[in-house]
């Protein structure tokens, strides 16, 4: 009895100081703070590794799509006994009176071997004429938008976008020879093997690998594709280094390189004498400053190198480490360089 | 207690070592001038004097560099050869047209574009001339190049 009626004083005291007992069920400003910083520093783990799997899932979609463009290309060298090939937009050495320099990149000449026919013969009319007299490609049928619907030159074509490059997924309007003109671009490019263009900031060599300076204005690039190509189409046989050892189709990034509208023989190649991957801040600048010569090279987004697809059809990630010789050995067809690269 | 910060200390230290890449071991930054004026756009290349990749810096306004190796910045360590050149600023200079022999020059926005000439002596650009040389060691290092039009070329200036 006398326990109980000490007891119950002290049950009436608990029951009268609520806050006291919520006070010890709640978290107190410094537990939450804890909490919180654990789990930022668990997302700032996570989140990294999360970006990584993201850009790596990219990287594939961009590699599976480079193959189909180098699949088409393939079957067309076999239906055709030819690579596909490019038009030049002007009259260019030897067939210097040509009047028609159409402009017409290689990729047109693919699309019907990667079930875009239809798209082909819309093309097909701008084939003739002069792309810098405003016919060929330049025609204004073929880039200026129908009051309903899209410009040709604008066809959308997720198939030559690179997802790793937010830029190529849309029309652009500042690409070389298109100023002020929505066309799509390709993140694709053919390789022209790696000369040097006049005054290109990028070392000369004795041995200027792949064929004299400019030969892109000419013929005769040790490539597989350069805007010439129509002169005198490559064939499969002249690929005397073998096809797995010879670059077809690399990567670039809309940013640092404004030649790039897909359908177009200008903005379709690049050359390995521009090293892999340049992304320095200062060359943003080379576009719009007179510098396309020193542009032309092959990038990409993907962290620590670049994709190619050789002429068998393989695509291959290509360390921005390789060494120089082996780079430049493998983006021609026919210097005699088979001892070198990986 | 020491320990106990320790700790901390060498997670942050881990942290900040996977945030930035072990990348490549030699940094490399510096000056590059003409007769003694900064070069306000080019490129500096580095050439691997054996084998290996080739590192690049381009030029900034100011006539600094920093070498890269693809995207990532540094490079590996060894003998380089070194190229440099630059462009002409557009207005310095009346532009050479893209070279291409009997082409009509007549035309308008779809025509030729004008490339600019080097401002730098060939010699430079050329792997198998240039006087330029460098050896890259671990570690950051400031590398100045002085290029001059005539006569001879000073070397690299290494300064720690």
């Amino acid at each position: 009895m006398h326990r109980v009626a000490q007891m119950a004083p002290i049950r009436t005291v608990r029951a009268a100081d609520p806050p006291a007992a919520e006070r010890r069920h709640g978290f107190t400003l410094v537990e939450l703070l804890v909490v919180i910083a654990i789990i930022a520093v668990l997302l700032a783990l996570l989140l990294p590794a999360v970006q990584a799997a993201r850009e790596t899932a990219r990287r594939i979609s961009c590699a599976n799509r480079m193959r189909q463009l180098a699949l088409a290309a393939i079957v067309h060298s076999e239906a055709k006994k030819t690579f596909p090939t490019s038009v030049s937009q002007w009259p260019e050495p030897p067939f210097s009176d040509d009047q028609n320099t159409s402009g017409r990149g290689w990729i047109v000449a693919v699309l019907p071997f990667f079930e875009h026919a239809e798209l082909y013969d819309r093309f097909a009319p701008f084939f003739k004429g002069r792309f810098d007299r405003n016919g060929g490609l330049k025609t204004p049928r073929c880039w200026r938008p129908p009051p309903a619907g899209l410009a040709l030159m604008a066809t959308p074509m997720s198939m030559l976008a690179c997802p790793s490059d937010g830029d190529a997924t849309q029309t652009q309007t500042k690409a070389f020879q298109w100023e002020n003109v929505a066309v799509t671009i390709t993140s694709y490019k053919g390789v022209l093997g790696a000369t040097r263009l006049t005054s290109s900031v990028w070392p000369r060599h004795d041995d200027e690998p792949g064929a004299s300076v400019d030969c892109h204005a000419r013929t005769g690039c040790k490539g597989i594709f350069f805007r010439n190509t129509y002169q005198d189409p490559v064939r499969p046989k002249s690929v005397t280094d073998g096809m797995t050892k010879t670059f077809m189709i690399g990567e670039a990034v809309w940013a640092y390189d404004w030649h790039a509208a897909a359908f177009y023989a200008n903005g379709d190649w690049g050359t390995c004498s521009v090293p892999p991957n340049v992304l320095d801040a200062n060359a943003l600048s080379w576009n719009n400053a007179g510098q396309w010569q020193n542009v032309q090279g092959f990038r990409s987004r993907h962290p620590g190198g670049l994709q190619f697809a050789r002429a068998d059809g393989s695509v291959q990630f290509v360390s921005e480490t390789i060494d120089m010789d082996a780079y430049i050995a493998l983006s021609t067809r026919n210097r005699g360089d088979i001892g070198q690269g990986p | 207690m020491a320990s106990s910060y320790r700790v901390p200390a060498v997670l942050a230290a881990c942290l900040v070592s996977v945030a930035t890449g072990c990348g490549q071991p030699g940094r490399v930054k510096g000056l590059v001038t003409l007769d003694g004026k900064p070069l306000p756009t080019g490129v500096i290349t580095f050439n691997a004097a054996e084998s290996g990749a080739a590192a690049y810096g381009a030029i900034g306004p100011d006539g600094r560099y920093e070498l890269r190796t693809g995207a990532a910045a540094g490079l590996g360590l060894g003998d380089y050869v070194v190229t440099v050149a630059a462009n002409a600023a557009a207005s310095e200079q009346a532009p050479a047209l893209e070279t291409s022999a009997g082409r009509d020059e007549e035309d308008g926005d779809g025509g030729p574009q004008p490339t600019l000439p080097l401002m730098t002596p060939q010699k430079y650009a050329d792997r198998d001339r240039t006087p330029l040389r460098a050896t890259v060691k671990w570690g950051e290092q400031v590398l100045d190049f002085a290029l001059v039009s005539e006569g001879e070329a000073a070397g690299a200036v290494s300064v720690p």
